[in-house]
């Protein structure tokens, strides 16, 4: 099977990491004694913890005494934790209880506390768990074991329209940072209890919470298993965004293709997870993973679903093609200029001749600079505070374009060449598939320069091989196109009508392949009557 | 990481490479000196004179930026030697720029090297890379090289008016691989068009002039042997079915002019060898509409249509047994390739009798059949400057 | 198996279209024109036929030895020993074809394209990337053919546009000199299907591996008379003087007055077909040799039989028109050979000893 070559790959990376990782390990444990039972002396375990959280002036101890006699804490992080919960449902109730009432943790929950979540703590690690999750910890004199009580509650951003993935149609919101805000989207979609979350903490220090999310009977059990064993081999310091986990789990670390779809829009990943796909949900990020990905996920949009067909399949066509623009126009306009000026008709050839007959530098130096500046342009443009925004644009419009023209500096078609370029890199949906094609020109531009066209399909050629090796999750990068499946250009080069999509693409659903009953098509019924 | 630190060496080395290559095929545009049209003559001594006319990118400014545009589009640079290529490397030597003739549309040869023989020097534009095989051929009636110093007044260079010219297929438009085919064919005679120097209108500059295709030159063995007037080549462009958009003018009855604009002609040969008899029938289907009618005659009436229809069929044919005739008979040459047709249809008799078809052409009888049709009108019926009174029905 | 890739039959059968038509659309229509003059355009009917009953012998021979190459099985019909020797012949085959076709690649770039770019360059650089791609595997190789295919057939679809320039009266009169010039026409290229007897193990679905072959087969004869007719309609007796025919075909496109000059399109179109057809022989070439050593991984000596290739490429031919003399004289009898007799004969033994008592081929396909 081509997943376990792929793991194989993946043995040898984790042997690398593992000895100096085990070391950190043993550290951390020392510091924190994390195996040591709660004693029942109330002293003592608030002693602990005030050891493990010293210098943590958000950690917040509330002594009180219950019923006069037992005196309790209340441990909990200011700021994660819901403090007018705590005083309203916790320390109200308990202030106000009969001395004749029973006190243990157990009974607690059932008869005085009114919180919907509470659970019964043993040990010094799990109160450090459940206190770095947002949860307070109430402590009681004589006990032994603790209560975990979920009053989680932290500032929230709205939901609002995902930034990188815009569209006309379709639902506006996007996945935020809170990891339960997503997943809570996601079974609002997919309402099945087949849909299952499994959930794992990565990150020594950060305990990033993961969500593994995948439809039970659509995504096959072994690539589930793969990501499973993929996401858990992974021992790192901190997780900060997805990226890091895409880094280490994909199949191919070298290549400038991203071969995991990252995603901000709840109904992509629910349309991917239905697909067969398995999504990697991250606390702290609004982009999710998904996997297994080709070439030509990259470059479908949410809205080719949701127009009518024939306009979403002429959009891809354009899409498609101006993505091949994006990678090889440049170049082409390099190798043309420089080499095969034959092929230029002849009128175009004239003025073309005509407006750069001023230019001091030779094409191809005349190219990489348009294009660095147009990539610098671009960087500059993500980074900018908004307010300056509108100033690069005229400054960059103005210089580059016009005034660089004017002053001879570059000749007016490169200027088009670059715009065309620069324009046409936007059109494909996930942003960072588009800059992996823009970054792979400039070896092209090289290569024009050096072979002219020779140069260039060879390159290409070259680039073709190289998807042709990638693999996602063992699924083909560039499947469909290089392994000529008839049924599954309807969801590649074409978008088939909803009524035609009767089967899931085979690449990644073949253990549920059908997707609707056949034979939906509309007319057919009225028909029949 | 290591691998990436690695492949850093190499990738500086591909990149340098880069700069080390600039002594390959890579040339800029501005290096370039771009030729649209090549002169080739003969010289006095026996020798080849190549001209170029050479664009000057400076002054190909247009529409509104161009200030002071009155500066010449084109220069003309020419160069002798032993042979073409000869002469344009010498040639080059005189141009700071490196020649680029792969959009050198028009190649232009002088009467007199064309007279001496085209076949020799015909080599060259055929093996060369850069000259395409699509580009125009001409033989110019005096110097070649004087067509390349005019000043189009209309089109951007005299090269663009000729080949412009022979796209219009008013006139004969050959390309150097249908002058490669035809100096191969079963016939040793082919025809090329025969450029001249328009005269300039009084007030005009005398160079502000364009050259245009006049009538045909015809070759035998390579060898140009004479020239046919305009008329004369109307006759071969019908029976070379290349008529296409020409205008047909006849006398009805001795009436004043008609004229017709074919919308349809088609011609074919219909060879047959009977006994020892050779012969070969031209039939032609012609069908077109009226666009000038000087005589009194209504062209909408049936009758007067008959008559229209036969003079039309008259002149077509007259026409096309002239040319034939003089073919056979004052040249010899056939530029009509009847030679391939009878060898296309008889494969057998033609290899019996390939080598004597000199002799044999002259005596081939040929039979024109025309057959006329006058499809429309045009806008008005009767003659349009007449009175009612005055049209014959 | 030296290979542990698998493609589906309907890859390699696109796989096989450019590796059949690269190289030799652009070069035998000359060589054809030379031996039939205007009838030369009737060779497909002669690659049909002998297309057909090559894979009809390397498919018999493929069901009677499944999973087995042709150095493989040929070591179980001939014995050990005579069949090293057959499969050195083979790998000197592989490996001179190879160089040949490299060659006949670099020239018409050097020739046409590029003037002064060393033509080391140029053989190198589809060596290297050939080599490159053939370390992945047959998988990767088929996957990158079907994909870059489009970009072998795309171009000689636009040659449509060249119709207001054809002549049919080129074509005629039909078979003037008879048959014989045609079958000294046909220069047997078609030979090289050869290496299908490499392909066949490993594929996904071998019961369609015949299927998928004749449907190649036809794919290439239906294309080069096509080729065949262009070139003969637009050229006629010019053909035969033309090196590179088809060059001259794309030349002369043009639509529009815009549309000219289309060679960058046959540029593409040869730099794609022939990357194809060099990695396919190449991957050919190092399975045999790893099985020829009896070693298990073809990968490691992929780059020391690519520099290999580049002598012999160099070697092959000083010049053009030896290469030429090469194409007419001898090419069609080592195609012949390596084609069709050696199968033939290997066929005919494999079938005889099959008749055998049982018991020989069990035991020999237990090996």
């Amino acid at each position: 099977m081509t997943i376990r070559r792929t793991s194989r790959y993946f043995d040898r990376h984790v042997k690398q990491q593992r000895p100096s990782h085990h070391k950190q390990d043993e550290q951390s444990r020392a510091e924190i004694p994390h195996d040591t039972e709660l004693t029942d002396r109330l002293d003592e375990n608030v002693g602990t913890i005030g050891n493990i959280y010293s210098s943590c002036s958000d950690v917040i101890y509330r002594h009180f005494v219950i019923a006069g006699s037992i005196r309790a804490v209340m441990i909990y992080i200011e700021g994660i934790t819901d403090t007018n919960g705590i005083e309203q449902f916790v320390i109200a109730p308990l202030l106000k209880a009969e001395q004749s009432e029973d006190f243990r943790p157990d009974q607690l929950l059932q008869q005085t506390l009114s919180v919907a979540e509470g659970k019964a703590v043993s040990r010094f690690s799990q109160c450090i768990d459940y206190l770095s999750r947002g949860y307070a910890i109430l402590l009681l004199e004589h006990e032994a074991s603790g209560l975990a009580l979920g009053m989680a509650k932290w500032e929230k951003r709205a939901l609002e329209e995902p930034a990188a993935e815009v569209g006309i149609r379709g639902p506006r919101e996007g996945f935020t940072e809170t990891l339960r805000v997503n997943t809570s989207m996601l079974r609002r979609i997919i309402k099945s209890p087949r849909l299952k979350l499994e959930t794992l903490q990565l990150g020594e220090y950060t305990q990033t919470s993961i969500v593994l999310a995948y439809i039970e009977g659509i995504a096959e059990a072994s690539l589930v298993e793969e990501v499973r064993s993929r996401l858990c081999r992974i021992e790192i310091d901190g997780i900060l965004e997805s990226g890091y986990i895409e880094e280490l789990i994909e199949d191919s670390p070298y290549s400038p293709f991203p071969q995991l779809l990252n995603t901000e829009r709840p109904d992509v990943t629910s349309a991917c997870l239905l697909e067969g796909r398995v999504a990697i949900l991250v606390e702290g990020t609004p982009f999710v993973l998904v996997a297994p990905v080709t070439m030509f996920t990259m470059l479908q949009a949410a809205e080719d679903y949701y127009q009518r067909f024939w306009i979403s399949t002429i959009t891809r066509w354009l899409r498609y093609f101006f993505s091949i623009a994006s990678l090889t126009l440049p170049a082409v306009y390099v190798a043309v200029l420089t080499f095969h000026q034959e092929m230029i008709p002849g009128s175009l050839l004239i003025s073309m001749a005509a407006s750069r007959e001023a230019v001091p530098f030779p094409a191809f130096i005349e190219a990489l600079m348009m294009e660095v500046s147009f990539e610098a342009l671009r960087e500059a443009g993500v980074r900018l505070p908004k307010q300056v925004g509108a100033a690069i644009s005229i400054v960059g419009a103005l210089v580059i374009g016009q005034a660089a023209v004017q002053a001879g500096l570059v000749s007016a078609p490169m200027v088009i060449v670059v715009a065309i370029t620069g324009i046409s890199s936007f059109m494909i949906p996930r942003y960072f598939a588009g800059t992996a094609l823009r970054m792979l020109r400039f070896p092209l531009i090289i290569l024009a320069s050096t072979l002219g066209l020779l140069g260039l399909i060879l390159g290409i050629i070259a680039i073709v091989v190289h998807m042709c090796t990638l693999r996602s999750f063992g699924v083909p990068y560039l499947s469909s196109s290089s392994t000529p499946i008839w049924s599954e250009f309807k969801d590649t080069i074409f978008r088939a009508p909803w009524w035609m999509m009767d089967t899931r693409p085979s690449l990644t659903g073949t253990t549920n392949y059908t997707r609707q009953s056949p034979n939906q098509r509309p007319e057919q019924d009225r028909g029949e009557q | 990481m290591r691998r990436i630190i690695k492949l850093l060496p190499l990738l500086w080395l591909l990149a340098s490479s880069v700069l080390l290559t600039s002594c390959w095929d890579r040339t800029e545009l501005n290096d370039l000196a771009l030729i649209t049209m090549l002169a080739i003559d003969r010289t006095e001594e026996g020798g080849i004179r190549t001209s170029a006319q050479i664009i000057i990118p400076q002054n190909q400014r247009s529409g509104a930026e161009g200030g002071g545009g009155e500066g010449k589009k084109t220069i003309m640079r020419s160069e002798q030697g032993m042979n073409i290529s000869d002469a344009l490397s010498r040639l080059q030597r005189k141009v700071p720029r490196k020649l680029f003739w792969g959009q050198c549309k028009v190649f232009l040869i002088g009467e007199d090297l064309a007279k001496t023989g085209l076949k020799e020097h015909f080599d060259f534009l055929v093996r060369h890379p850069q000259p395409r095989e699509r580009a125009y051929i001409f033989i110019s009636k005096g110097p070649a090289s004087d067509a390349l110093e005019l000043i189009p007044p209309i089109e951007r260079n005299s090269s663009e008016a000729l080949r412009e010219l022979a796209q219009l297929q008013i006139s004969l438009g050959v390309t150097l691989e249908e002058t490669s085919i035809m100096l191969k064919r079963d016939s040793d005679a082919f025809a090329l068009p025969y450029v001249t120097i328009l005269k300039p209108s009084k007030s005009e500059d005398p160079l502000k002039t364009i050259p245009y295709i006049k009538g045909t030159a015809m070759f035998k063995n390579g060898r140009m042997i004479g020239a046919l007037s305009e008329k004369e080549t109307q006759g071969v462009m019908w029976v070379l079915n290349e008529i296409e958009d020409y205008t047909v003018t006849f006398n009805p009855e001795g009436k004043g002019a008609v004229s017709l604009k074919p919308v349809k002609a088609d011609v074919k040969l219909k060879p047959l060898i009977k006994g020892d008899k050779w012969s070969l029938t031209v039939s032609i289907r012609a069908e077109g509409d009226i666009e000038e009618n000087n005589t009194q005659l209504d062209p909408v009436d049936p009758k007067i249509q008959i008559v229209l229809e036969q003079a039309f069929k008259d002149s077509v044919r007259k026409r096309i047994e002239q040319c034939i005739n003089q073919q056979q008979h004052r040249w010899n040459a056939d530029i009509f390739d009847f030679a391939g047709v009878f060898h296309r249809k008889y494969p057998k008799q033609w290899e019996k009798h390939k080598g004597d078809w000199d002799s044999l052409f002259p005596k081939i009888a040929v039979s024109v059949q025309v057959e006329a049709h006058i499809l429309r009108p045009g806008l008005v019926n009767v003659p349009g400057g007449m009175p009612q009174e005055e049209v014959i029905h | 198996m030296q290979e542990k890739g698998q493609i589906s039959a309907l890859q390699m059968g696109i796989m096989m279209f450019p590796f059949m038509l690269a190289i030799n659309f652009l070069v035998y229509p000359t060589i054809a024109a030379q031996y039939a003059g205007n009838d030369f355009w009737l060779v497909g009917f002669f690659h049909f036929l002998f297309g057909s009953v090559i894979i009809y012998i390397l498919t018999k021979l493929h069901k009677l030895y499944p999973h087995q190459t042709l150095s493989e099985y040929s070591e179980k019909i001939i014995g050990k020993f005579p069949a090293k020797l057959l499969m050195f012949l083979y790998l000197f085959y592989f490996l001179h074809s190879l160089g040949a076709s490299i060659r006949q690649y670099a020239e018409f770039v050097t020739g046409t394209f590029l003037f002064r770019t060393p033509i080391l360059l140029i053989l190198i650089s589809i060596v290297l990337l050939a080599a490159i791609t053939v370390r992945c595997g047959v998988e990767v190789i088929a996957r990158s053919a079907t994909i870059l295919v489009p970009l072998f057939v795309i171009p000689l679809t636009m040659l449509i546009l060249l119709l207001p320039d054809l002549h049919i009266k080129h074509v005629m009169p039909i078979l003037s000199h008879g048959i014989i010039p045609v079958v000294k026409a046909t220069q047997w290229w078609i030979g090289n299907f050869i290496v299908i007897a490499y392909l066949l193990p490993y594929l996904s679905n071998p019961e369609s591996g015949r299927k998928a072959s004749m449907f190649t087969l036809t794919a290439v004869v239906v294309t080069g008379t096509y080729i065949n007719l262009l070139c003969l309609m637009l050229l006629g007796p010019d053909t035969s003087v033309k090196i590179y025919p088809v060059h001259v075909l794309f030349r002369y496109v043009s639509f529009a007055n815009f549309f000219e000059n289309m060679e960058a399109l046959l540029l593409v179109m040869w730099v794609v077909g022939c990357f194809i057809r060099v990695a396919v022989f190449y991957y050919v070439a190092s399975v045999s040799l790893a099985q020829w050593l009896n070693l298990e991984n073809y990968r490691s000596f992929v780059f020391p039989l690519g520099l290999l290739i580049v002598v012999f490429s160099l070697w092959d031919f000083p010049d053009v028109s030896a290469m030429g003399v090469f194409f007419r004289t001898a090419y069609p009898f080592e195609q012949l050979l390596t084609g069709l007799v050696i199968p033939l004969f290997l066929l005919l033994i494999a079938l005889l000893r099959r008749k055998k008592p049982e018991q020989v081929s069990v035991n020999e396909t237990n090996h």
